[in-house]
């Protein structure tokens, strides 16, 4: 009896600590102020949602209640981090490497079928030049002969696959202090992606030059040798597309890139480029554009420390949290303006930085061209005539400041943002030269490359629409958008939380949102 | 709502307790449970908690008719009619789709196929009120004459939506009287985080694991595949009974017994005794309500196993990968009950597990892949065949990145828990140390899991597609 006495009294003891312990956190849980938005992530946290019949008959208010509930616990920036830390407890690692999200070998897909060619209707008829072909030699060594005989404005359809499904990403892999997104692309996704640029050069016609600048991403050079079954070679990739183009003339930034792979051509935290990256593909532009090259030493170079990039949020790996970098940016000393438009109204936001030097340190790469979703337009005092506009996804915006020699005015369309008749737009404009610059995996994602060929017709302009029914989705860029107000020279009205298109956001279920190179910065 | 989830541990649960202990005498409490059970169900299914509802209105006054016209003939009208009703929602509710693709392909008509929501834990709740049906009708229990207390019994959120199984006879007398005591409380709620720990510590760990390796087009080496399918064995293991350990600690702490539903299934030398491990509750339903009454081992014996074996593994859901898994137990079981069994016990102990764990690794392969094509090119990856390699550095890079959660997967698949246990129970003076050292276990253990839980964003129960 004795005994069972002090067995009761050990196990009340217990019951003490572990309730106690449990209603402490319940009450924490229930009385502390919830965050509404995540730092750490850059993301809004889920809302507590509306009750309605439809909401609960569905299913979803109950759903979303759970996640409010769980998405917004107090001080949860600081306990995702810790959540991070514990994980890395879980194991160790070898030559300092760890695979997040869903690797897998990939094969060098040559076997992939190029799909049937499909007329579209594009309205005008031209001429199309000798395809210029003149790609440096270091990316077309074997190049075929690209005289496609009846090509005229015909578009390479969309490769049969789902609609869901991105190619590109292949999971994240850290290698000591540097992180990067491995690469699966698709012979056939270059080859859409190459004919609907062919396109853009037949609509524009003889006198506006076209140039395609593919930027391969860091996987390519920094990817221990024993894992490159894991990602497919870019360079394979591009000259793919390279080999497709008729009329557009290739820039050849892989080689620039890769001659310099021991200075910071990439963000190690990040899944964009440097700066000084950009610039090296700068120089190969100006070189096909036959222009004198800017030293890199005629910019002022400013770095500042403890910049932490988006591959923390997407993996939260803390050994990426753990070493923040350094993030150097450089300024232009030429003179020149910039100015913001609405993309969806084309009403100018006032005049503006190129590079707002007060963005958050961890949103440093956010600082070029103000931001992805507004229309930036660049006037020098360059009077050489030429009139550009960059094609771009984020990888694009580090480049403008380095094209300012080159040109008098540029116009920076955002393929994502952008909803009018491109073509119709650039001749208002008198545009003279045309650039696109993506990276890989843009250039190898379907959805994307279909956005860029509609913006021949203009079919797409629901740009307003798409903010406004994504507005709750997850990716916002709004801490960007607060730092671009606060700006006193820029933006006279308040912008929009703007968001992304859909279809680059990873589906609303998948777990740790693993991105595509098109996420936000 | 799943128990692995902030707002039921901090919000749902501790209310439930609150007003639960407040209330003063049992049909308060009883009410109080029931009303809680509803929510939580329509949590997930706003409109099939009606369902639930309907059938357990139906089984009820079963049940009363059974018991009007014990003895008789016409009681046999009410088990009909109570088997239709269970039998055929899952007929509909599970089963359609692929009665009526079946259907299609061995006549070569093209019904229209309808694809409807599986109510969730529908398989569970069914079969409860099968056992009390019959049971009622056997005369091992009298049927229950209020419908709070009948509702109480079906409802009851602990096991409503992933079991265990839970027979009305081991809880009969509970519903009438539940010994609650802080000893109970307490042991019950240890109990509960140490299956949340499962779950969230161990279980999520190991099936992102082996998520990545199961779930690709192609499987990266024959030890990636293999690798692969051995973390999907521990993650469905620590995911189920961890479930099961939440919901036997919780009933525990409202004062139910309830059966043990796992007993450290991978140390089995045999399928049989695998068996008698894994889902206990599921095992003892087909033994007692189909494997018995078809005549049990003394009438053709092979053909009501095949039987059972053939419906546990449809159980497990409307594909044919599911009856090919319990094909498999099924056939190693008559196998085992013609010579294997008497092989395996002069073997050693190690030979016989080792048999074990490769005949139910093979068959979690089975029930992994609802897509048999796609089975068919792991299972061959995993003996080599084909041109994929021995050994990848994905595989290498990836066991080296969880090692210690695998140790500790590993580990606990053996009872070293009960070892420890009885060690510290040996004598008096040691049994307080073990009671401190599981009430620190379990807030170690709830402060670990609830910070991964914010940490992660979905992590849903494996066995809720059943």
């Amino acid at each position: 009896m004795n005994k069972k006495r002090k067995i009761n009294l050990a196990y009340f003891w217990a019951m003490i600590a572990v309730t106690t312990l449990l209603v402490f956190v319940s009450l924490a849980l229930a009385l502390l102020p919830r965050p509404s938005e995540s730092e750490l992530e850059n993301r809004e946290l889920a809302a507590f949602p509306k009750f309605t019949v439809e909401s609960y008959l569905d299913g979803s208010f109950t759903r979303d209640l759970t996640k409010w509930f769980a998405d917004t616990v107090p001080l949860r920036d600081n306990l995702v981090e810790l959540s991070g830390q514990i994980k890395e407890l879980e194991g160790i690692r070898q030559d300092n490497v760890k695979f997040h999200g869903n690797v897998e070998i990939v094969k060098a897909d040559d076997s992939d079928e190029i799909p049937e060619v499909i007329v579209t209707t594009a309205p005008p008829k031209a001429e199309i030049a000798e395809a210029d072909t003149a790609v440096t030699e270091v990316l077309v060594t074997e190049a075929p002969a690209v005289t496609i005989p009846g090509l005229s404005e015909t578009v390479t359809a969309p490769p049969a696959e789902d609609q869901t499904m991105e190619f590109d990403n292949n999971g994240i892999v850290t290698v000591g202090d540097r992180s990067f997104m491995l690469f699966g692309g698709s012979k056939s996704q270059g080859k859409y992606y190459a004919d609907v640029l062919n396109a853009y050069k037949i609509s524009l016609g003889e006198n506006v030059n076209v140039y395609n600048m593919v930027v391969p991403t860091a996987v390519e050079f920094y990817l221990p040798a024993q894992y490159s079954d894991y990602s497919n070679s870019e360079l394979t990739q591009i000259k793919n597309i390279y080999e497709n183009l008729v009329g557009v003339t290739p820039i050849d930034a892989y080689s620039k890139l890769a001659s310099h792979t021991g200075e910071d051509i990439y963000l190690k935290t990040d899944h964009h480029w440097s700066q000084l990256g950009a610039y090296y593909a700068s120089t190969a532009f100006a070189e096909v554009l036959g222009e004198t090259v800017q030293p890199i030493t005629d910019f002022e170079a400013i770095s500042r420390d403890g910049f932490v990039g988006s591959l923390y949020g997407y993996t939260n790996d803390i050994k990426i949290k753990e070493s923040p970098e350094v993030f150097t940016y450089y300024k232009q000393p030429l003179p020149y303006t910039t100015e913001f438009f609405n993309y969806d109204t084309l009403t100018s936001r006032g005049f503006g930085q190129l590079i707002y030097e007060a963005a958050a340190v961890d949103n440093s790469y956010a600082m070029f061209i103000g931001m992805d979703a507004v229309h930036t337009h660049v006037v020098t005092e360059n009077k050489n005539g030429k009139r550009l506009t960059v094609f771009k996804e984020s990888f694009g915006n580090a480049l403008i400041p380095e094209l300012i020699p080159y040109f008098e005015e540029i116009y920076v369309i955002d393929i994502r943002f952008f909803g009018m008749n491109a073509i119709d737009y650039m001749k208002q404009k008198n545009i003279t030269d045309v650039l696109f610059i993506n990276n890989i995996f843009a250039a190898n994602t379907q959805s994307l490359i279909k956005h860029i060929d509609d913006l021949r017709f203009g079919s797409v302009g629901v740009k307003t629409e798409t903010i406004a029914t994504t507005a709750e989705t997850p990716v916002t860029t709004a801490p960007i958008v607060e730092s671009v107000t606060a700006a006193e020279t820029v933006v006279a009205e308040t912008l929009p939380a703007e968001t992304l298109p859909p279809e680059t956001l990873p589906p609303e279920s998948s777990p740790p949102a693993m991105p595509t190179l098109l996420s936000p910065e | 709502m799943v128990f692995s989830e902030l707002i039921f541990i901090y919000a749902f649960l501790p209310l439930f307790f609150i007003f639960y202990f407040l209330s003063r005498n049992l049909t308060y409490k009883n009410i109080v449970l029931v009303i809680f059970s509803l929510v939580f169900y329509a949590w997930g299914e706003p409109v099939w908690v009606l369902l639930l509802i309907g059938s357990t209105l139906c089984d009820y006054f079963n049940g009363l008719f059974i018991n009007k016209h014990f003895g008789t003939k016409i009681a046999k009208l009410g088990v009909a009619a109570s088997l239709l009703v269970n039998l055929g929602l899952l007929a509909v509710f599970k089963y359609g789709a692929f009665f009526t693709e079946t259907f299609n392909s061995l006549t070569g008509l093209a019904l229209p196929v309808h694809e409807l929501d599986l109510p969730i834990g529908i398989s569970f709740y069914s079969f409860q009120s099968i056992s009390y049906i019959v049971d009622v009708y056997r005369g091992k229990v009298k049927a229950q004459r209020s419908f709070l207390k009948f509702m109480m019994y079906i409802s009851m959120f602990f096991q409503l939506v992933a079991g265990p199984i839970v027979c009305y006879d081991t809880i009969e007398k509970q519903i009438e009287h539940r010994d609650i005591s802080s000893t109970n409380f307490s042991k019950g709620l240890i109990r509960f985080c140490i299956g949340l720990g499962k779950k969230v510590i161990l279980a999520n760990s190991l099936g992102a694991l082996a998520d990545e390796f199961l779930g690709k087009a192609l499987p990266q080496s024959t030890l990636g595949a293999w690798f692969g399918v051995i973390m999907f064995a521990l993650q469905i293991y620590y995911d189920f009974s961890g479930y099961s350990d939440m919901a036997i600690g919780m009933g525990r702490m409202a004062g139910f017994t309830f059966l043990e539903n796992f007993n450290y299934p991978y140390i089995s030398g045999s399928a049989r005794e695998f068996w008698r491990r894994w889902h206990i509750s599921l095992g003892s339903f087909f033994r007692e309500y189909v494997y018995i009454p078809l005549g049990g081992n003394r009438r053709h014996k092979y053909l009501n196993l095949a039987v059972v074996w053939f419906l546990t593994g449809m159980w497990h859901g409307a594909s044919w990968n599911f009856i090919l898994w319990g094909c498999w137990f099924g056939i190693l079981i008559i196998l085992e009950n013609l010579f294997l069994g008497n092989i395996l016990e002069k073997i050693p102990k190690f030979l016989s597990v080792i048999y074990l764990l490769f005949a139910a690794t093979l068959g979690w392969a089975l029930f992994y892949f609802t897509d048999l094509s796609q089975l068919g090119v792991y299972l061959s990856a995993m003996f080599g065949e084909g041109s994929v390699k021995f050994i990848d550095e994905l595989t290498k890079t990836a066991f080296l990145n969880n090692l210690f959660v695998i140790i500790i997967g590993v580990v606990f698949c053996t009872p070293i828990v009960p070892k420890i246990k009885s060690f510290f129970e040996a004598k008096p003076e040691r049994v307080g140390v073990y009671a401190t050292g599981q009430a620190i276990a379990a807030c170690f253990v709830l402060i670990l899991s609830s910070i991964l839980l914010v940490g992660a964003t979905n992590n849903p129960f494996l066995y809720f597609r059943f």
